[in-house]
């Protein structure tokens, strides 16, 4: 497997300048999912003890594109040289799903705003759009104090990464979707913080679910998986709705952190 | 040199023990209990019995918080209470503080079975101030936990089996990696490799239940 893999890659020709940025940027994007372990400590949220009826829904942060990642490769063991190989790999991976994800028309990002929307709005609350851009993916560092219709809190959402992970390179392995997001509510009067969690749909990592302290966990849906990459690419309606439900279900529990 | 591909080989086999071991250890286990059918419950819970559990500094990696861990089995309390079903249940002593905390119940599984938890927030007498219902514990992992903030007047903390969910089963497609040493030629080097399993748990009265209580974090 090994050197079919390799072998393929060393007959490329040299990389251009372009090709070489896209695989600097899909090598930023593993150490972004690889950032994704950084969780934050988790703060229930005690709705019994704060008045929060309108929430102010903070545009949700998400990364450039969605990422299509192999939890562990045979590249891995050889160093940067190796690193260098899998990143080119992953960004033919990602720049394929992207075609994907635009031929199904899907954006995971409105996805995830709506269902948050509606989630909150079956829990009872109020959600009130706040339009804010960020320089850096984390929490928003200052919240307004004056939004058009008043809030009592805001939910700040933190996407770290989304798209297909596959624990490795084995038929036993498969690709199954994956989303990571970080969220928050801060009280709007005095930026306190009323709630902060993380939840992962398909964590994956060393010792993945049995270590998983700290962080909630979704279970992934088992009618989408696929043994290859090519797979995936070859079924797009399949691809994206796969990717639909662990959006959804994400979205879901970060509202059920604010029952 | 030559004495140290004996001495890879050691560490490769014990690396390979120990996952091994490892994967072993998360299936074997007694039955779940799914049936209380045979046991003679109390309809009120005993308090005597109450586990302290201390408020823990839990900062840095030195000093994680450990809480205190009940395994409940056929033999645990078992508690019936006048309009309800059969439940095992134990009951915690919550740190005395002025100031809140947070508490985390965490319900790990035992062998294919996952105790089902539900839990209750008393007073000094017994009586029910709050209820956690069994839809507030989330996965983390393996383990069904809940975090919740300290309440004053919240002395003891009642962590029950949740009868309309027990004997219900809940599959869990697990993907992990794995790190192992091999060796050539007198160099080590690192392989890494993932693997994926199905785990199917039953929700049972039986299981193992964590209380942990803890400062509530610094976020700002």
């Amino acid at each position: 497997m090994t050197t079919a893999i390799y072998g393929a890659v060393a007959g490329r020709r040299p990389m251009s300048v372009p090709r070489m940025s896209r695989v600097v940027g899909a090598l930023a994007l593993l150490a972004l999912g690889l950032a994704a372990c950084a969780r934050v400590p988790e703060i229930p949220f005690d709705r019994t003890a704060n008045v929060v009826k309108t929430i102010g829904l903070v545009t949700p942060r998400f990364p450039d594109s969605a990422s299509v990642i192999l939890a562990s490769t045979p590249g891995q063991s050889f160093g940067l040289i190796g690193a260098l190989i899998d990143g080119a790999m992953q960004s033919d991976r990602d720049s394929r799903f992207k075609a994907v994800l635009e031929q199904q028309s899907f954006s995971a990002q409105d996805k995830f705003q709506q269902a948050v929307t509606v989630g909150l709005a079956a829990r009872g609350y109020s959600v009130v759009s706040v339009p804010m851009t960020r320089d850096k993916a984390d929490f928003v560092a200052k919240y307004p104090t004056d939004t058009g219709p008043p809030v009592d809190a805001y939910l700040d959402l933190v996407t770290t990464a989304y798209g297909y992970i596959a624990a490795g390179v084995r038929d036993s392995t498969p690709y199954r979707p994956n989303f990571v997001v970080k969220a928050r509510l801060v009280r709007a009067t005095d930026s306190t913080v009323l709630m902060q969690d993380t939840v992962i749909y398909n964590p994956i990592g060393p010792g993945a679910l049995q270590g998983a302290k700290g962080v909630v966990t979704v279970a992934p849906d088992p009618q989408f998986q696929f043994t290859s990459f090519d797979l995936l690419a070859s079924d797009p309606a399949k691809a994206a709705m796969g990717l639909d439900v662990a959006t959804v279900q994400t979205a879901q529990t970060v509202c059920d952190l604010l029952r | 040199m030559r004495r140290s591909v004996p001495v890879a080989r050691v560490l490769v086999g014990l690396v390979s023990a120990v996952v091994l071991a490892g994967c072993a250890a998360g299936t074997s286990g007694p039955p779940p209990v799914v049936n209380l059918d045979a046991r003679i419950c109390a309809p009120g819970a005993d308090l005597t019995g109450a586990l302290a559990v201390p408020l823990e500094d839990g900062e840095g990696i030195l000093s994680p918080v450990k809480g205190v861990t009940v395994k409940l089995d056929m033999d645990a309390a078992c508690l019936k209470p006048p309009s309800g079903e059969k439940r095992l249940y134990a009951v915690f002593k919550l740190p005395d503080s002025t100031t809140p905390y947070i508490i985390t119940i965490a319900s790990e599984p035992v062998g294919s079975g996952l105790l089902s938890p539900y839990a209750q927030m008393l007073d000094e007498q017994g009586r029910v101030l709050r209820v956690v219902q069994r839809d507030s514990f989330m996965f983390h992992g393996a383990a069904l936990a809940a975090n919740l903030r300290s309440h004053p007047g919240e002395e003891y903390l009642l962590v029950a089996s949740d009868p309309a969910s027990v004997g219900q089963t809940v599959s869990q497609i697990q993907g992990a990696t794995q790190t192992t040493t091999s060796s050539g030629g007198g160099f080590f080097f690192y392989v890494r490799t993932g693997s994926e399993t199905t785990r199917t748990m039953t929700y049972a009265h039986s299981g193992s239940v964590t209380v942990k209580a803890a400062p509530v974090p610094k976020a700002n």
